[in-house]
């Protein structure tokens, strides 16, 4: 029972290294920056693990990531963590009830949920208020941060299946 | 699904999202400022955050001398030709002359500037798709930093504090395209109050999408009969936010708004904002506004 509990323990405080690491390299000046643009590492980490640890933990470290992200945004606080843990919760469900647990369908949630984030950002932040030449923020930055952040799903897909499994075979 | 519905885990899930919907009516009310859930992680990561941006500084001017060197080769050829553009200058001394009194008079006045209360802070963060190269100080409140504080470079004036927490402090900078229309705060609505050095005309600093993306903005409600010109310096021309006399940029062109009731032109920044990697918070200055 101890044992258990300990693993369990652990778990949880590996996957909360993993989004502290993640968040410090996404936050991090010039790191993995590509023409300007850096990929978000925290969402597809949580959709990942929405879908090895199921809707409940899937929503918690949901809205966790997206508070990190809410840290440096300029949109209301709270925006990303909302939005992430709904979509973690629906991913979780999604893998229970209708999907299956794969790399493709990690892709296609983390491309979907990108383009759809991205899209809201820069609907709320530079589309309604009308300013001159707004497409160009989404086709250099949103659009690329997206792309990026999705591109980078089969390095955090794996991470996270390698964890979910180690500690899967602990607890027996 | 519906005993998912019914569980304690979805009951713990919508707490967790009513905490969420409180942050963001906390932030409503509070004009943005980071609730507490910033401020406490912000304890934990800024002083990662700064080891890691020491660190990835560090490889990336070492790898940067083997990476660039078809990069440096050409700004090796851009500087050979600035240099044989100097010295086509130097050939025009009362031209030169003028200017160097107006450098002597830029410099003496930022000697005298006893009033500036300046912290020195390194840039810790820079998110993904972040807005106008906005990011990230390592010093906050308890270094004196407050919300609205001018930020600046050793080489020009950089944009200002729009959010500061304990340990951190978020900048805005000045190619943003709200400190215009100010979606941010009313007291930046007013935009930054310019001059142009060599005609004393008032202007006001703007940004938009288009010129950020190329590190530029702009000073708009310049006199129609202005005699703004390439070169002039710009610098800020006071009031509550900001002091008096800090270098913004010079003119890159210049153009008559679409109205033609005034004139607008482009500026170059003095500061390299979308590279800068330490800044200077002016904490105090004489004529600074209640925050």
């Amino acid at each position: 029972m101890n044992r258990t509990r300990y693993i369990t323990a652990a778990k949880h405080i590996t996957y909360s290294a993993l989004f502290f690491a993640l968040y410090i390299v996404q936050a991090t000046p010039g790191l993995f920056e590509f023409s300007g643009a850096k990929p978000i590492w925290v969402i597809p980490c949580a959709i990942a693990l929405a879908m090895f640890e199921g809707e409940f933990l899937g929503g918690v470290y949901g809205a966790a990531a997206g508070l990190l992200c809410d840290m440096g945004s300029f949109l209301l606080f709270g925006f990303n963590g909302f939005l992430t843990c709904v979509f973690c919760i629906a991913v979780g469900l999604l893998v229970i009830y209708l999907m299956r647990c794969n790399l493709a369908s990690c892709f296609l949630f983390c491309a979907v949920f990108m383009m759809a984030r991205g899209g809201l950002e820069f609907f709320f932040g530079y589309g309604m208020w009308g300013y001159d030449d707004a497409g160009m923020v989404f086709f250099s930055g949103t659009l690329p941060v997206a792309v990026f952040s999705a591109a980078i799903t089969p390095a955090v897909y794996f991470t996270v299946k390698a964890l979910h499994n180690k500690f899967k075979k602990l607890l027996g | 699904m519906s005993d998912f519905i019914k569980s304690v885990r979805f009951k713990i899930l919508l707490a967790i999202l009513s905490v969420i919907v409180g942050f963001m009516i906390m932030a409503v009310y509070t004009g943005g400022a980071a609730p507490l859930f910033t401020q406490a992680v912000s304890l934990v990561t800024v002083p990662v955050q700064r080891l890691s941006a020491g660190i990835s500084r560090g490889a990336a001017d070492f790898f940067s001398q083997f990476t660039d060197a078809r990069a440096l080769r050409a700004e090796n050829e851009l500087l050979r030709e600035e240099r044989n553009g100097f010295l086509r200058a130097l050939a025009d001394y009362e031209r030169l002359r003028h200017e160097n009194e107006q450098f002597r008079r830029i410099v003496g006045v930022l000697e005298e500037r006893r009033d500036l209360v300046i912290e020195p802070a390194p840039v810790i963060a820079r998110e993904p798709g972040s807005r106008f190269y906005s990011f990230t100080i390592g010093k906050g409140r308890i270094h004196g930093i407050k919300r609205l504080d001018p930020v600046m470079t050793a080489e020009g004036l950089v944009g200002y504090v729009i959010e500061s927490g304990p340990n951190y402090a978020r900048v805005a900078t000045i190619l943003d395209v709200a400190v215009n229309v100010g979606a941010y705060d009313s007291t930046t609505s007013a935009g930054i109050n310019v001059y142009d050095s060599s005609t004393r005309d008032i202007g006001v600093i703007s940004g938009t999408i288009e010129l950020a993306a190329q590190g530029l903005c702009q000073i708009n409600y310049l006199p129609r009969d202005s005699t703004i010109a390439v070169g002039d310096i710009i610098m800020t021309g006071g009031g509550s936010m900001f002091p008096k006399d800090i270098l913004v940029g010079t003119v890159e062109r210049v153009a008559p708004n679409a109205h033609g009731t005034s004139v607008a032109a482009v500026i170059r920044p003095a500061a390299d904002i979308p590279v800068v990697k330490d800044v200077f918070v002016i904490t105090r200055f004489e004529g600074q506004g209640e925050r």
